[in-house]
This record gives C-alpha cells, sequence and structure tokens, in this order.
C-alpha cells in the first residue's frame, strides 16, 4: 500500500535531481533577527554556505531630502534631527556647519564656546551609540549578560546628556550661529566623573573581548572583508577603520573643535582582522578615546558667548559639509539660493556607502553568522531611507486615519471575514 | 592652512592635464574644489586622480535640478587621499546630463565599483540614467511606484508645496483687485 501512495506523489513534476538548481534562494528580511529596522536581503546559499546576498532597501521611506526644501534653515535642523533617533546630533551639526559655511562668505563665524559644545554632545553621541551596538552585538552572539551590563553603563551617557540637553533622544542643541544652551559648571563636574566611570568600565570590557573565548570563537574569522576590497566598494567609518584603512573624517578632514589642537592629540583607531572581531575592538577604543577627548574640551572649554544672531538669507554657495557620525562619513550637500530656504540638501549616509561591503562579507560565510555580519557595520536604516510619497490610489484607501484600536480590530475582523483563505 | 595653497596645486594640476576639457574649476572654501567637465570625461578626470594621488575614496553622488532646469550629478570625490597628519583633498565633480527628458550620463562603475548604490538612488530619485551600470534597478522608491515619476525633480510638487503656490496665486489676486 505504501509502496503505491509514494509512486502517485512521485510524478516527474519536480524534475530530476541533476537538473535542480544548486543554489536555494532564503529571503531574510525585511523582518528579521538582527535588526530591529527593516531591510531585505536575498541571500543565494549552497547548503550552509552563503554565495551571494542581494540587498533591497527603502522600507523606511519618508520624504526628508524633499520636505527641507520647504522649510526655512531653523525649521530643517529640527527635521535632519530626525533623520536618524541615535545619530541625530551628527545631521544637525551637519547641517549647521554647512550654513555657517555659507555664511562666512559674508563674513559671520560662531563663537568658538559653541563649536566646542557641539563637538562635547557629539562625542557624547559616539559613546552612546557605540555602546548600544555593543549590546546589540553581545545580544546577537548570544552573550545577553554582557548586553544588560554595557546597556547599563549607556545610560550614565543618556543621563549626561539629558542633563545638559533636556532630552535623551533629539537634543536640540544646535542653533545657526551657535547653541541653545550653555554648560554650567555643576554640569562640567558631574560629566568629568560619569566619563572616569565609563572608561574604566570599557577597559573591562575591552579585556573581556581580547581574553574571552565565548566573544572571539563566535566572531573570529567571519564576516570578513580585506583592505583591497575595502577600498574599492568604499567602505567608510568603524567598517573600513577595522579592516586597517586609516579613514577618520575628525582627522582627515576637520569641523570645528576637531581643527583646533585637539588635532594634536587625536588618534585614529585602526586593526588588522578584518573581522567581525576588528570591528568589535575598533568600536570598544573608540569609545575610550572618545571619554578622553570629551574630557579634553572640557578642560579646555573657552570662554565667551554661545550665540550670536546669524543673517536670516544664505548666501548663494555650494557647500559640502563632510562629518565623522558614530557609523562612519555622514555628507550634507547644500546649495544655498539667498533666501532663507535650501535650494537643494542633499544627504548621504554611512550605512548607503558600507551596504556594499556588507554583501560582500555575507559571501563565503555560513547562514547562521549572517546575524552578526549584518549587525557588524551597525546598520541604521532609518539614515539611509529618506523619501517617499504615497500615489498609489489603492494604498491611500487603505489608509485608516483617525481610528480607535477597537475600530482598527473590528475593521480587520471584518476585512478576514470577507477575504477568507487570504494568502500574499 | 587657509591660504588654499595646495588646493591650488591640484587645480594647476588638473588644469596641465585636462586643458580645455574642464569646463569650470575654482577654488571657495579651503579643502574643496568645484569642477564641472563634460559627460564621458568624468571617468577620466577618476582615472587621472588614482594614478597620480592614489585617490580611491568616492564619498557620495549628489543630484541636482538646477535653476536652468539642467540635471546635474555631482561626484564627490576625494581627490588627494588623507596622508600622514595631511588632510584630505575634496573635488566636487558636476557632470550635465544633455537634456531633461532622456538624462543620461556615462556610469563610473567601470573605474569605482563602490559608485554603484549612490548611483541606483541617484536614479530613483532624480531619474538620470547611467549607461553602462551593471544592475539599474529600484532601490529606495516602491516597486510599485510610476516609472518616470522623480520625486526629486523640482516639477514634482509636493502637497505643502501645492497649497503654497496656491496661497501665493490668491494673494496676487487680491491685491491686483
Amino acid at each position: 500500500m505504501a509502496e503505491k501512495k509514494i509512486v502517485k506523489v512521485d510524478a516527474p513534476k519536480t524534475g530530476c535531481v541533476a537538473c535542480m538548481p544548486r543554489t536555494m534562494e532564503i529571503p531574510l528580511g525585511p523582518q528579521h533577527p538582527a535588526l530591529k529596522e527593516p531591510e531585505h536581503f536575498l541571500l543565494e546559499v549552497e547548503g550552509e554556505v552563503i554565495v551571494n546576498a542581494t540587498p533591497r532597501i527603502g522600507y523606511v521611506h519618508r520624504g526628508i531630502e524633499k520636505l527641507a526644501e520647504t522649510k526655512t534653515y531653523s525649521q530643517n535642523l529640527t527635521l535632519v534631527e530626525r533623520v536618524c533617533g541615535i545619530c541625530s546630533h551628527i545631521h544637525s551639526i551637519s547641517l549647521v556647519n554647512a550654513t555657517e559655511t555659507a555664511l562666512g562668505l559674508e563674513g559671520f563665524k560662531p563663537p568658538e564656546r559653541a563649536e566646542y559644545i557641539r563637538t562635547i554632545v557629539s562625542e557624547l553621541e559616539r559613546i552612546h551609540s557605540h555602546i548600544l551596538w555593543f549590546g546589540v552585538a553581545a545580544h546577537e552572539i548570544g552573550f545577553d549578560t554582557l548586553f544588560m551590563l554595557s546597556w547599563r553603563d549607556r545610560e550614565l551617557t543618556m543621563d549626561i546628556l539629558e542633563d545638559i540637553s533636556g532630552n535623551r533622544v533629539n537634543y536640540a542643541i544646535n542653533e545657526v550661529g551657535g547653541t541653545r544652551r550653555d554648560l554650567s559648571e555643576k554640569q562640567i563636574a558631574r560629566m568629568n566623573k560619569y566619563m572616569d566611570i565609563t572608561i574604566k568600565r570599557l577597559k573591562r570590557y575591552t579585556e573581556i573581548c581580547l581574553k574571552e573565548d565565548t566573544i572571539r570563537l563566535r566572531t573570529q574569522g567571519i564576516g570578513v572583508l580585506l583592505p583591497s576590497t575595502a577600498k574599492k566598494l568604499c567602505a567608510v567609518g568603524p567598517t573600513a577603520r577595522a579592516s586597517g584603512l586609516k579613514i577618520d573624517i575628525r582627522y582627515d578632514d576637520p569641523y570645528n573643535a576637531y581643527a583646533g589642537p585637539l588635532r594634536d592629540i587625536f588618534n585614529v583607531i585602526t586593526y588588522d582582522t578584518n573581522d567581525v572581531f576588528s570591528r568589535v575592538v575598533v568600536r570598544l577604543l573608540e569609545i575610550i578615546e572618545a571619554c578622553k577627548y570629551v574630557k579634553w574640551l572640557l578642560a579646555n572649554l573657552p570662554d565667551g558667548p554661545v550665540f550670536i544672531k546669524p543673517p536670516r538669507k544664505v548666501p548663494e554657495a555650494h557647500v559640502l559639509s563632510r562629518t565623522e557620525a558614530p557609523r562612519g562619513e555622514l555628507i550634507h550637500y547644500l546649495w544655498s539660493n539667498n533666501t532663507n530656504k535650501p535650494y537643494r540638501l542633499k544627504i548621504t549616509t554611512p550605512t548607503l556607502a558600507n551596504i556594499l561591503s556588507v554583501a560582500e562579507m555575507l559571501k563565503g560565510d555560513y547562514i547562521a553568522d549572517s546575524t552578526i555580519t549584518l549587525a557588524s557595520i551597525d546598520p541604521c536604516f532609518s539614515c539611509e531611507d529618506r523619501i517617499i510619497t504615497i500615489i498609489n490610489k489603492d494604498r491611500r484607501k487603505a489608509k485608516v486615519d483617525n481610528l480607535t484600536m477597537d475600530q482598527l480590530r473590528k475593521y480587520s475582523r471584518e476585512w478576514h471575514a470577507k477575504n477568507k483563505r487570504w494568502k500574499k | 592652512m587657509s591660504d588654499l595653497k595646495r588646493e591650488q596645486q591640484v587645480v594647476d594640476a588638473l588644469k596641465s592635464h585636462f586643458g580645455e576639457k574642464l569646463l569650470s574649476i575654482e577654488t571657495t572654501f579651503p579643502r574643496r574644489i568645484d569642477c564641472t567637465v563634460k559627460d564621458p570625461d568624468h571617468l577620466e578626470v577618476f582615472k587621472f586622480a588614482k594614478e597620480k594621488w592614489k585617490a580611491w575614496h568616492l564619498i557620495a553622488i549628489s543630484s541636482v535640478d538646477t535653476p536652468d532646469g539642467v540635471i546635474a550629478a555631482v561626484y564627490h570625490f576625494d581627490i588627494v587621499p588623507p596622508h600622514g597628519t595631511e588632510t584630505a583633498i575634496t573635488l566636487n565633480l558636476r557632470v550635465d546630463a544633455p537634456n531633461r527628458e532622456k538624462a543620461e550620463i556615462t556610469s563610473a562603475v567601470s573605474v569605482i565599483p563602490g559608485a554603484q548604490f549612490f548611483e541606483r538612488e541617484t536614479h530613483d530619485l532624480m531619474g538620470i540614467y547611467f549607461k553602462g551600470h551593471p544592475q539599474l534597478d529600484r532601490l529606495i522608491l516602491p516597486d510599485d511606484f510610476p516609472d518616470n515619476v522623480h520625486p526629486l525633480r523640482k516639477d514634482f510638487l509636493l502637497e505643502i508645496q501645492k497649497e503654497e503656490a496656491a496661497k501665493k496665486a490668491a494673494r496676487a489676486a487680491r491685491a491686483k483687485k
């Protein structure tokens, strides 16, 4: 009986084994285990090994570049801070630098104390962003204790940021012509104290990472990106530095306080094992360096005003503003046209530059390692995707406005009753 | 730093090598050079910089719908990479497309493989067709987005911009009365 059944099922529909394709395609995402943000990777696998990876992005587009053309410079600062939730401050620094460079054609110069405060906040942001990534990476490899501990230490930096700006996420400390808030003696003392604790803790974590087998076995030798490939694919930030390329915009194209005497003590961190482990070490060492810069900046904070009123109209210029975000190089390219609104603002974020490198890193790895490899560039897809306008009419119809949760539930029940056996 | 000496050296080197192929070249800000070339010449500039200064880093590609109605791509390129304690010098290389309807520019992927995604993004949002690109698909906009509609062009108006234009027209009409 059983034999007969098998014969029936085995019709030549599937073809013989020799005709079957050697590779299989596995879609990873848009919702997937590695990240909290949506993006899609089509992995081509041969057995357990990935042969090819095709990325597809654009799931969190919001239309910021186009919208920026309709707002004034001051309003745009609020807008560009919303590009990303983690590295929000660096976007506003970029735009403010671009605007002030253009204003510099008319002789405008922001006060020095403001530039120092901006730099302090951007370094604090780097510290909290890198510790956040470190926690996520520890979670990815199944080391949840380290995840909890590192996030506990991140709270110190978050507390400082809340103390000096009033917010935990979008600090809104920049303004064209200076900063909105000044630092008090009490705040400076607290920051110094907290930075000392952070340095101590981070040194301990670096020690753990360099010696602990749990981390080393799980991260060494995977997600390899050779320096020559990194150069070819134009990798940036910690991803490039972990492949031994000595590039850092803070040193190569200094802005704000980095252009001053801080440049003499600046240290570009590189590591040369080219794998995920290398990226972990580079980020950890960078946090310690960032803590030192914050302490140096606080010790050398110049006196003076923090805000000078700028002219309302920005003279015509084409300005390229380069900054080093926690994830790599960020650029804002501004075309001003002698009005109070930008003619064109182009934002390019580090993840877009690094996404080709990830596709390269994934090749030759096991599927099980794909999550940590993906997470190793610290991708930020909200940064990357900025534009969407709903044009599809059907979609507009489906838009649910002003519905309460109960109404929405009712709607979904009705819809599923109508469309029985619905499959995507 | 501010005497623009190093920048001037780079400008001189480019001028002597390319001559009249450079439509315009100037340095307004420190560490920045703005330059305009015709369509396939930008590849020559990249090759020249690669040989002479060992440049490798393409920072980004911007696209602008200029006030004159020209669609232009701007390649931001580290023409002199950082070396030791010296800073980098960036070249903003502008390439104009011949016309709006069929905006075509030669792709730089053959010289710089890292340009792939930047060009796809530009193609998606500004509608510049890069000739010789290996895979010029949608990258950012949804798959069901209508073809030949490019949101970053100036003739694509947001709801906000339409409202503003209507308000302006109403104000002008009232002023006439």
